[in-house]
């Protein structure tokens, strides 16, 4: 049996070892107030769902503690930190198109909520009177969602991508590292505080200091991996479909592995619960904060790859590892190199998306076939063309979310097909190299 | 710990409504998979078409259920034609995605709010098995099978369910026996040698992946009847990925992996289950709080399945029956 037993037992122990971190007993909960926000159709009819409604939650001295956005459900969950008495406020701006507050509604709810049972906040709302916001108004923010989203798509699947041009494995796994990245960090996040404050630029130390261990975790993993599963795999020349089939198992193990410790409730980093859109851009400073490191981080692999020995050596071996293994180039490290930075990257994005949304165990998986068609979108294997597919999926994604705001909850719908779509009339996606098809 | 009831369910639970439509399921990506090479990974879409496409015309229209089988072949069919035409051309691995792309997408439409007159949206569609009930030919309503009670209605459709993984299981091996299966496999091995003798490689493939997906399609009635619900939590991408386990573990390309492989699946899947929700239960021998508990256990037997497969493709990819000379794995 060739296949290190070794390092496959490494790999196990330290991914136990970090995940072990899990054991731990998280703080008692934050109380939960779920708020609800529903329309009523003109002239009646079911109640709808309202998605991408601003929630503000105040305590009784008007101080703000959370706010958020509801989901395609039409949901949105605050944390409060104690029993009490808090004010939940609608935010009338951020109302789509055509829905307002009916008469007497005052877009403000006061509740109670207790430990263990949480709170509830039910808004109905109506049609919309006249002082409600035109689509054009909300396009420029559609258009920033975007970028962001596409920018944190971005950093897993340029990983996806320069594993996939140098292996030739379409990595399964890869949405369970992106989850796992977030889920260590927080669970760091909830023990090792060494900033209390939640807000400014101590937030940000805490959070980017925190964010260092789900890097680590994800890279070693990755990392490891790559040293006892899938370099001995490439020595038993075993095929890369039956690769893809290990990958998939992996997924499988790890995401019910987090299931199983982290629980399947969703968890939200202490750091920014509360912060407001800046008066010259409709985001907020944790949403900038998260784009200028995915900025950042990409600008950081693209000069990598263009200017480096390593950069320069990891396009030779995805262009033909046997001839560049012959120049001298070692494939096996630099294949390494390409899983333990792919591994961080995807931990980093986890981080950035569980800012975003929350902390969940599927949050990666929900997020795996965005990844792939962003990169099949690009063209499979080139990691520019997994930047540019980023940017074009996170867009469909939000202005199908803002041009058919009824259909929301379908917004991966829109990206999916297009996917389909570009494959009928230009199947080496929009970087790619035609000889790849027939 | 009741050792005699965890058994018996478990047992249960290898010849029951799951094992059945994994079965099918699985026989359906043997064909695909195992016998042509296609990495079809939207096996789950396929059972979706074949669950409403017996729920919808049978609640929306008062169809009589039977009536419904022409129906779950088009469907699956047509499925089947819009997967291939734009992929099969295509590398292999394009498939892949497509496939599990356009099983999600049926999924996200079947869950939306918005047609939830039509297709009960998240919870699905409940009330459509009334002529199913009415065909039960057993008057007692009361079975055992050793410690596991089980219904009148259980029994038939399990009745049912094998006979059409019987049935499925005859039609493979008789369509791999002919010259048609012969060229099938030969594009598995070498698709452009089947190619440079003349023959058109993509219609082989397209009408592998439409009986493949037909098979798939009755797997997910037989889940929708036997479970009375078509849901769409059913058909979610872990069917698809179970049923490539189920299929590694039976043994790739050949009849009875699929079978034997969806029995194993199910009894280890369920002893397991049974045999934690005991060990942390109240009373008696109990596995350390820590480690697991009554909230938590029921996730253990997953990560089994994902560590079993990739044990079993790492160090016994022919399964169980395979045959390691004629490994249908690696498609090129």
């Amino acid at each position: 049996m060739t296949i290190r037993i070794r390092h496959l037992v490494a790999a196990l122990v330290t991914f136990v070892a970090l995940a072990g971190a899990l054991w731990m007993p998280a703080h008692a909960d934050d109380i939960i107030i779920k708020v609800r926000v529903q329309n009523t159709p003109e002239g009646g009819g079911k109640k709808q769902p309202v998605e991408g409604v601003t929630v503000t939650v105040f305590d009784a001295a008007g101080t703000e503690i959370a706010t958020d956005v509801t989901d395609a459900k039409g949901v949105v969950d605050l944390a409060v930190p104690t029993d009490g008495t808090y004010t939940v406020k609608l935010d009338q701006d951020s109302l789509p198109d055509g829905i307002g507050l009916r008469e007497g509604e005052t877009g403000e709810r006061s509740v109670t909520p207790t430990q263990g049972l949480g709170g509830n906040a039910n808004f109905n709302l109506g049609a919309a009177g006249p002082e409600a916001k035109s689509k054009l108004d909300l396009l420029p923010q559609a258009l920033l969602n975007g970028v962001r989203f596409g920018l944190v798509i971005a950093i897993m699947s340029v990983g996806l991508s320069l594993i996939y041009a140098t292996t030739g494995l379409s990595n399964f796994a890869h949405a369970e590292t992106v989850t796992m990245g977030a889920v260590v960090t927080w669970t760091v996040d909830d023990h090792l505080r060494i900033f209390h404050s939640t807000t400014g630029i101590q937030a940000f130390l805490q959070l980017g200091f925190t964010a260092l261990f789900g890097i680590a975790a994800t890279a070693t993993f990755s990392g490891l991996l790559e040293t006892g599963v899938w370099r001995p795999m490439r020595r038993r020349r075993i095929g890369l479909t039956s690769m893809m089939i290990v990958s998939i198992g992996i997924a499988i193990f790890v995401r019910f592995f987090i299931q199983f410790r982290f629980g399947d409730q969703p968890k939200s980093y202490r750091e920014f619960s509360s912060q407001k859109n800046l008066s010259w851009l409709p985001a907020t400073p944790r949403d900038l904060f998260a784009a200028g490191v995915s900025l950042l981080m990409l600008g950081g692999v693209a000069y990598m790859l263009m200017r480096t020995r390593t950069g320069k050596a990891i396009r030779a071996v995805s262009d033909n590892p046997e001839l560049s293994s012959s120049t001298g180039i070692n494939t096996d490290r630099i294949i390494l190199f390409v899983w333990v930075l792919g591994g961080g990257l995807a931990g980093l994005s986890g981080v950035l998306f569980g800012l975003d949304e929350q902390v969940q165990w599927n949050m990666g998986s929900r997020l795996l076939l965005l990844m792939f068609a962003a990169i099949t979108l690009g063209g499979l294997g080139r990691p520019f063309g997994a930047l540019v597919g980023s940017l074009v999926v996170g867009l469909m994604v939000q202005l199908w979310a803002w041009l058919f705001s009824g259909y929301a909850d379908l917004k991966n719908v829109g990206a999916l097909l297009a996917l389909i779509l570009i494959l009928l009339v230009r199947p080496q996606g929009i970087l790619g190299r035609k000889e790849r098809v027939g | 710990m009741n050792w005699s009831l965890i058994i018996s369910n478990a047992l249960y639970s290898a010849i029951g409504v799951n094992a059945i439509g994994f079965a099918l399921a699985a026989a359906g990506l043997n064909v695909h998979f195992g016998y042509t090479g296609l990495l079809n990974f939207g096996q789950a879409g396929f059972l979706l078409i074949g669950a409403y496409s017996v729920a919808i015309p049978v609640s929306e229209w008062g169809w009589n259920l039977f009536a419904t089988i022409p129906v779950v072949i088009v469907m699956a069919t047509v499925f089947a034609l819009l997967l291939g035409i734009p992929t099969l051309r295509l590398r292999s691995d394009y498939l892949a995605i497509v496939t599990i792309a356009a099983a999600e997408i049926l999924r996200l439409l079947v869950s939306t709010p918005r047609w939830t007159g039509f297709t009960g949206g998240t919870d699905g569609i409940n009330s459509f098995t009334k002529d199913f009930r009415n065909s039960v030919p057993f008057s007692r309503d009361r079975f055992f099978l050793w410690k596991q009670p089980l219904t009148n209605y259980d029994l038939w459709i399990i009745i049912v369910g094998w006979f059409l993984v019987a049935v499925a299981g005859v039609f493979v091996w008789a369509l791999i026996r002919s010259p048609w299966g012969r060229v099938l496999r030969s594009i598995r091995e070498d698709e452009d040698a089947a190619r440079s003798l003349g023959k058109n490689v993509f219609s082989y493939k397209m009408i592998s992946l439409v009986i493949g997906g037909v098979i798939g399609a009755f797997g997910g009635v037989v889940l929708a009847i036997g479970n009375q619900t078509a849901n769409p939590i059913t058909f979610r991408t872990e069917l698809t990925f179970f049923a490539y386990a189920i299929l590694v573990l039976g043994g790739v390309g050949k009849v009875r992996g699929p079978i034997i492989g969806s029995i194993i699946f199910w009894f280890v899947i369920s002893f397991t289950e049974g045999f934690l929700k005991n060990a942390t239960d109240v009373g008696g021998w109990k596995l350390p709080g820590w480690l697991v508990d009554e909230n938590n256990y029921g996730f253990i037997r997953f990560m089994l399945v994902g560590l079993g497969l990739v044990l079993l493709v790492v160090f016994r990819p022919q399964g169980i029956f395979g045959n390691r000379k004629e490994q249908a794995f690696d498609v090129k």
